[in-house]
């Protein structure tokens, strides 16, 4: 890849926290673009997280540089509009109208820099339910998502935070829109994306379902399999493998090697469609005889056979996964206590080269006497600055 | 206006004056402690810079009342104007002070010179009365009192020269974190100051018991 990342040339704020606007950022930051992250004073909150959330900064923060500001000072309001004023894009994920408050709302930027992008990640795009206040649960119940993913009755999010993932991806693709828009008319452009709308279309294919069909979805536990065999099984030693067979050509391959010749030869098993009605004689079948092998060795064969497969592993697995250590799926991040772990990278590569990172996760204001020297303060005023506490 | 009322206002401004410089200067003691996480020094450097605006104003107020106290004293007439426009000098430095004080970033280098200039003057003008032979016979505590608020007024001005470094070493501090060279120029710089500091109280406290002790020693 050339040395020049393809964003290199897009300077962008964000102000947000947690996890939708970060993520938008970090998309930009990787894939080139000068991320300034605008903390409060003594850091983003979201740095602090316990639990669930205490990886949340580390991994949507790299490829940033922090300004601490103390946004409720006119003086480092006036620093923020100098910084939007040479910007091309602002991104912020504050609940309706707190923006406009601040006098950092769309209009007042789009005045004060007609080329500026504003993206605005958010609950709900436009309509009755635009002043409600969201979170990805709250999304996923209501977008269909905790149904199916659950068992009958008991709706379950999902094991991540797909929708703020989802949501923020979509904001960097309507900044990346917004972009292109602008080489032609030379204006910049408020985008919008949505945790709620995010998981319409993600559960858009179970609403194509019902409308082709007729019949709602059932949760995916309880759904009924499109393919003979997509399913988990567990091995002698106390493991579990996922193994698919989803086409014609893989079945008689799968049989061959796992003893079952005779169903191989079976004309009325040749087809998915006919396999799917005699999953009641298969899958015991196969519970039995890929039972009856480790792990290791499953997937050893399946491998062979080059069918999908996959071991049911868990997050923490990853860091010593083979392939992703070996393509660059791993990023080594310096974390702001200084000590290091492995992220994944962005899940794309561009000419053969994944993204890497170019700016370690910051701690709080680490960027502020740099970002302010290129606005062109000098070091008399920024440290009275933060003598006075308005940045840090 | 009344010898009662421009008493009170004295005693009243000496007591702000001192007792909101000792905040002050308690506050810089955190600033300095590398045991403090640069957060809870920053917090203390923030209060510090909030409350110095208090005992400079105060500073001034004395400097506004003390003259007519001590006219009234000396049985000097002093004609309403004259009062009146002392009071609206005293009020536009002041104003000057708060401007210095509350500057987005670095003050107006125009303003700190003008504030350092009538600074001098004042340093220099109570050294001139002090030696007056009217003041000195008459009342030689009034002498000694103003020789100490020319004293306090040098150490101000010596607080602001030692301070000098400590500004950029504490942006160092905030945007770096602590290293020993900053801690050095932090701890240097402080210790210099707190010496004048000390010295001031002394002045300060010193003046006070003057006033009221009003000793003869002729």
């Amino acid at each position: 890849m050339d040395q020049r990342l393809p964003l290199s040339h897009v300077k962008v704020v964000e102000m947000s926290h947690m996890v939708m606007g970060p993520t938008v950022g970090l998309v930009l930051g990787d894939l080139g673009a000068d991320v300034v992250k605008i903390e409060p004073v003594g850091g983003d909150k979201t740095r602090k997280l316990r639990g669930s959330g205490a990886g949340y900064f580390v991994t949507y923060n790299r490829n940033k540089r922090s300004l601490c500001l103390d946004t409720a000072r006119p003086e480092a309001r006036e620093l923020l509009l100098k910084l939007i004023a040479a910007a091309d894009v602002f991104v912020e994920n504050f609940r309706p109208g707190a923006m406009d408050k601040l006098g950092l709302g769309w209009e007042a930027l789009s005045a004060l820099n007609p080329r500026l992008i504003y993206c605005s990640t958010r609950g709900f795009l436009d309509g009755p339910y635009q002043h409600r206040t969201a979170l990805d649960e709250v999304a996923q119940m209501m977008g269909g998502l905790a149904y199916m993913t659950g068992p009958p009755g008991r709706p379950l999010r999902a094991g991540a935070s797909v929708i703020d993932v989802t949501g923020g991806m979509f904001g960097a693709i309507g900044i990346m829109a917004a972009l292109e828009q602008r080489h032609h008319t030379g204006k910049g452009g408020r985008v919008v994306s949505a945790l709620y709308e995010s998981t319409a279309f993600l559960v858009g294919q179970h609403m194509a379902q019902y409308a082709v069909t007729g019949t709602p979805a059932p949760p995916m536990p309880a759904r009924v399999s499109a393919w003979a065999v997509y399913d988990i099984f567990d091995t002698a030693d106390a493991q579990q493998v996922f193994v698919a067979v989803v086409s014609d050509t893989q079945w008689p391959v799968f049989c061959r090697e796992f003893g079952f010749a005779d169903w191989a030869e079976d004309a009325t098993l040749a087809v998915n469609s006919g396999r799917v009605t005699r999953r009641d004689l298969i899958i015991p079948a196969l519970r039995e005889s890929l039972g009856a092998c480790t792990k290791a060795d499953l997937m050893a064969r399946l491998e062979r056979c080059g069918l999908p497969y996959a071991p049911i592993a868990r997050p923490e697995d990853l860091f010593a996964d083979v392939h992703l250590n070996a393509s660059g799926g791993l990023l080594d991040i310096a974390m702001p206590d200084g000590a290091h772990t492995q992220l994944p990278a962005l899940p794309v590569s561009l000419d053969g080269q994944r993204f890497g990172v170019h700016h370690p996760v910051p701690a709080p204001g680490r960027d502020t006497r740099e970002v302010l020297r290129e606005l062109g303060l000098p070091d008399v005023e920024i440290d009275a600055l933060i003598a006075r506490g308005v940045i840090a | 206006m009344s010898h009662e009322l421009l008493l009170w206002l004295h005693v009243l401004t000496f007591a702000l004056w001192f007792g909101t410089d000792l905040g002050v200067f308690t506050a810089s003691l955190a600033t300095t402690d590398p045991k403090q996480s640069v957060a809870v020094r920053q917090y203390a450097m923030q209060l510090l810079m909030k409350l110095d605006l208090v005992p400079r104003l105060a500073m001034l107020l004395v400097v506004a009342i003390g003259p007519l106290l001590a006219a009234q004293w000396l049985g000097v007439a002093v004609a309403t104007w004259q009062w009146v426009g002392w009071c609206l000098l005293v009020l536009a430095w002041m104003v000057l002070e708060a401007k210095i004080h509350l500057a987005t970033g670095a003050p107006s280098a125009v303003l700190v010179n003008l504030d350092t200039l009538l600074r001098v003057v004042l340093l220099l003008g109570c050294i001139v009365l002090a030696m007056q032979p009217q003041v000195w016979s008459v009342t030689p505590w009034l002498s000694v009192k103003l020789g100490l608020l020319a004293t306090t007024v040098a150490c101000g001005l010596g607080v602001r020269f030692t301070l000098a470094p400590f500004i950029p070493a504490f942006g160092q501090l905030v945007t770096t974190g602590s290293t020993p060279e900053v801690e050095a120029t932090l701890q240097r710089s402080m210790n210099h100051s707190r010496i004048l500091v000390l010295i001031i109280y002394a002045c300060v406290l010193s003046a006070a018991w003057l006033g009221v002790a009003k000793p003869a020693w002729h």
